[in-house]
């Protein structure tokens, strides 16, 4: 074979010993009868030079490369985690454990999102203990400041389908504007100045659960002082999105 | 477990040269490795049987960790070459070195696998079955990269 120029790839695979013995001496034959193709040979070589300082500063010079190569080599994965993998393997089909997993949370806490449960108050926590619960409740009778927070918070927190409770329940929009006007005044009255409004929201709202207003009825146990469970909130959401599936 | 664990290990250098390419300066280009290799720690468990190209998912989750931390301090994510010379000036090394890391981050993220790889002494074969590519393109997509590398050296586009 007469002499060329050497292509691109022969450069590099002569650089990185990726050659037979018999192509590499062809290569060293070219080299030496083309100057152009010694020029090639010459630029790659330390483009690959280059690149392996970046590659030496960060294996050789970085005390960080050892420390990750121990973060990764003490791992141990949390017993969750094999547990979880476990019921991977056991139901590989994704779609199955969901519908698993989906039935086992409905069958414990409904059937609705962690996310849709935000709404409303903050009372909305499952890990609260039953003796929290107790002196809660003990607490939360009759404080007009709590029963005016929680309610005010509700009402603010379906005001988007209020404008849908005016359309199909037009009759319910005197008790909510009340309501809602109420839940203002309670926040700002002494506990012994406000057993009026608190007698007229009661009215009010056993009215509107009667007439069943979706979600009225955990508004009755906010002014009652009840403990409210996730499965109240659970159970509110679900009426009001029956209420408007029903109506769309 | 212990086969996954050691195919990260063998990540980390691409992962911690790909983080430097993003920002420069050695203590936070480890503290994005750092972050994207506690996400893939916690996940290594779900990854059992799997077949994984931890180079690729590990530029993910880094890339990921970068955007996320951007997001959070409303910082520039690609520092342009000033800044990014600014940077790397701080942390007291070369200006070769940094010369050299300008450049290889103007690459194709594929071309720093390439030419990272190569780097590091995997043979062509090897380098084929981690980015899954034929052998023949790892040859000939290798050279390309070193003239990508070169025409940027030279100040090309």
């Amino acid at each position: 074979m007469g002499p060329k120029v050497l292509s691109i790839e022969e450069i590099s695979r002569y650089i990185d010993g990726e050659l037979s013995e018999a192509e590499r001496r062809d290569i060293e034959f070219q080299l030496e009868s083309f100057a152009k193709s010694r020029e090639k040979l010459e630029e790659h070589r330390t483009v690959a030079r280059d690149i392996s300082s970046l590659l030496d500063e960060v294996i050789l010079n970085d005390p960080a490369y050892h420390a990750f190569i121990q973060m990764v080599q003490d791992f141990e994965p949390r017993p969750i985690d094999l547990d979880i993998q476990a019921i991977r393997e056991l139901i590989p089909d994704r779609d199955r454990l969901r519908r698993i997993l989906d039935q086992l949370s409905s069958e414990l806490y409904g059937t609705l999102s962690e996310a849709s449960m935000s709404m409303m108050s903050p009372e909305k926590s499952s890990s609260m203990s039953l003796e929290m619960d107790r002196l809660l409740i003990e607490d939360r009778s009759q404080d007009p400041t709590r029963i005016g927070n929680e309610l005010g918070r509700h009402i603010e927190e379906f005001s988007g389908v209020h404008a849908l409770f005016s359309k199909a329940f037009p009759e319910f929009n005197a008790e909510l504007e009340k309501l809602q006007s109420i839940a203002m005044a309670l926040r700002k009255i002494e506990r012994s100045e406000a057993d009026p409004e608190i007698a007229v929201i009661t009215v009010l709202i056993e009215r509107l659960v009667e007439r069943g207003l979706p979600g009225a009825r955990i508004m009755l146990k906010i002014v009652v002082g009840d403990s409210i469970f996730k499965r109240d909130y659970q159970k509110a959401i679900r009426e009001i999105a029956k209420f408007i599936e029903s109506i769309q | 477990m212990d086969e996954l664990k050691k195919q990260l290990v063998a990540a980390i250098p691409q992962m911690m040269l790909y983080a430097r390419s993003r920002v420069g300066h050695p203590d936070e280009a480890n503290e994005l490795v750092q972050e994207a290799l506690e996400r893939i720690l916690k996940r290594l468990p779900q990854l059992s049987g799997a077949e994984v190209n931890f180079i690729a998912y590990g530029k993910r989750v880094i890339r990921n960790v970068h955007v996320e931390r951007w997001r959070a301090s409303r910082r520039m994510v690609q520092l342009d070459d000033a800044a990014f010379e600014e940077v790397c000036s701080q942390s007291g090394i070369s200006t070769t070195y940094i010369d050299t890391l300008k450049v290889f981050r103007k690459l194709s993220e594929q071309c720093q696998s390439l030419l990272g790889l190569v780097a590091e002494r995997y043979k062509y074969a090897e380098i084929a079955l981690i980015l899954e590519m034929s052998e023949g393109a790892v040859a000939g997509a290798i050279s390309r990269c070193r003239s990508a590398f070169l025409t940027f050296m030279k100040g090309g586009r």
